[in-house]
């Protein structure tokens, strides 16, 4: 039976434990004194606990006098156990408890008679439950750092709809430097390659997909922090891509030209022929959207995105490795690895 | 007239509110297309975003160092402190309130830990651009996700400092320092009833 005089009593204890604990630790404090106090008070409740129970067998609103007797001492005790409760050291809990039976409102913390009195209520409690929440969510935003894959798709799941139009949803971001997006018309879309080849080649879109195709399944890493698992590509190697052209003895690198002026970045020879690096022209099964850099751009998963230049409209064969792109002009690392510091 | 708040606690308002205000302007011309297309100039963007971050985080130093530390530490204790009055008053019941309701308070420890937030995954934005190591899948969505709870944070407290025709005057104080008695003892009778039984 959940009776006012056993929960008194309980919490009188596990007061007494938390202030004879602390008085073990800090002796030089007047813990000592403290313990005693919360000590004798627990006493006088547990006999007045017993007058009770063997007057009125402790029945819910039997209030004989012994109730009466046991009221007024637990809440007679309601102001000074309070104090001490700030004295124990703040283990939570204990404050909520002894407010709950201390009956007289004028000692009961909350109460404005004792606001008047003493300024505002600082219970250990109440203190820790700001406190907890500003540390939760400090918490819960770190742990988010740390979240996995697709983290980028979370902000789809918990944007309202009318938001949906401006604010990025799926796992992409779209960073542009220009003032709009390149839009190209598909007809007019001349791919020129040129420099150190044996021919200069220009390729219409119908060109380029007459070229032989092929399709792969790989990452994209954005040295921003955000990555596009498994994403579907279907376009040109670059072998394949500069045959025509015939590349010369000489060449060191290739360098692609956006058509959003000024953006361009560079690719060795060599990595430009990894086995998955290609010139794009379909993304996850449809020609290449316009944010996504249509007609055609660079893949190269294995370094970060910024070297996958979109809206190719000239690659330019290069005889040596001196031209530094757009963003390695302003920080980035030439040589893009995933993963490698720099 | 009764002073509600000191001329630390209005710097510190005004400081983190400029300093926000700066980051927010630039922060959504790099997140969101529309505006990126607007602006364009990246790259001019971005630095502007990260000295407003650096500026703002010296002038709230400056802010701690120069100011009333006690008076920033009693602030904090109060709104730290959520108890049984404040808890009713969330719940929807009428309770009275100390200096700050108990909705300033819950705007306040989240604003703080947003701010925290915002410097962490900010700052590892910043750091795993120049060394991959510190790379984190999270960190842009954390960043993105405060942004935009941010926004919600700043209509609602835009809406109750400035328009609702109750609760406006407030701005008065967070501006000038005091606001009226009257008003005080209806919105924070805890508060004035302490200030003038003192």
């Amino acid at each position: 039976m959940p009776d006012g005089g056993d929960r008194a009593v309980a919490a009188h204890e596990r007061l007494a434990e938390l202030v004879e604990g602390r008085a073990r630790c800090e002796p030089r404090l007047d813990a000592e004194r403290d313990a005693g106090r919360v000590r004798e008070s627990l006493a006088r409740l547990a006999r007045a606990q017993e007058r009770a129970r063997d007057h009125g067998g402790g029945g819910v609103g039997k209030r004989g006098e012994p109730f009466a007797e046991l009221e007024r001492l637990s809440s007679a005790r309601g102001g000074q156990l309070a104090q001490l409760v700030g004295i124990a050291g703040g283990r939570l809990g204990v404050a909520a408890e002894v407010d709950q039976h201390a009956g007289d409102r004028s000692r009961d913390p909350r109460s404005k008679a004792h606001v008047r009195k003493s300024g505002y209520n600082v219970g250990v409690d109440d203190r820790r439950l700001g406190r907890a929440a500003f540390l939760g969510l400090v918490g819960v935003g770190v742990a988010g750092l740390f979240y996995g894959r697709d983290a980028t798709k979370v902000v789809g799941g918990v944007v309202p709809s009318p938001l949906k139009e401006i604010v990025p949803t799926s796992g992409w971001r779209i960073y542009s430097i220009g003032r709009e997006l390149p839009r190209l018309d598909p007809n007019a879309f001349r791919l020129t390659i040129a420099g150190a080849v044996e021919r200069p080649v220009t390729y219409s879109l119908a060109d380029l997909r007459a070229l032989p195709q092929v399709t792969q399944v790989s990452d994209f890493h954005c040295v921003t922090g955000w990555s596009v698992y498994d994403v579907t590509w279907k376009g040109v190697r670059f072998r394949q891509l500069l045959a025509e052209a015939g590349v010369r003895p000489q060449a060191k690198a290739l360098r692609f030209v956006s058509a959003e002026v000024p953006y361009d970045d560079t690719l060795t020879l060599e990595q430009a022929y990894a086995a998955d690096a290609l010139l794009a022209l379909e993304l996850d099964g449809k020609p290449l959207s316009v944010p996504h850099g249509f007609p055609a751009r660079v893949v190269m998963p294995r370094m970060y995105g910024y070297k996958s230049v979109k809206w190719v409209s000239r690659i330019e064969v290069e005889p040596h490795l001196d031209t530094v792109g757009y963003w390695e002009q302003r920080g980035y690392d030439e040589d893009a690895w995933v993963g490698a510091s720099n | 007239m009764i002073r509600r708040f000191g001329i630390t606690e209005r710097a510190l308002h005004w400081v983190h509110a400029t300093g926000f205000l700066a980051m927010l302007a630039t922060g959504l011309v790099l997140y969101l297309p529309v505006l990126s297309e607007l602006v364009a100039r990246r790259n001019l963007v971005k630095n502007v975003h990260l000295f407003s971050a650096v500026a703002w985080a010296l002038a709230l130093v400056l802010v701690f160092v120069l100011g009333n530390r006690r008076r920033l530490r009693d602030d904090w204790r109060e709104i730290e402190t959520i108890d049984a009055d404040d808890r009713r008053w969330l719940r929807g019941r009428k309770a009275p309130q100390g200096r700050f309701n108990a909705g300033q308070k819950l705007n306040a420890l989240v604003t703080a830990a947003f701010a925290v937030l915002f410097v962490v995954s900010g700052f590892f934005l910043w750091l795993g651009e120049r060394d991959h190591r510190f790379l984190f899948d999270g960190t842009g969505t954390v960043h993105e996700l405060l942004t935009l709870a941010s926004v919600g944070l700043l209509v609602g407290h835009l809406y109750l400092s400035v328009i609702h025709p109750s609760t406006r005057h407030a701005l008065r104080g967070i501006t000038l320092g005091d606001v009226r008695e009257d008003w005080a003892r209806e919105h924070h009778s805890k508060w004035v009833e302490k200030e003038r039984g003192l």
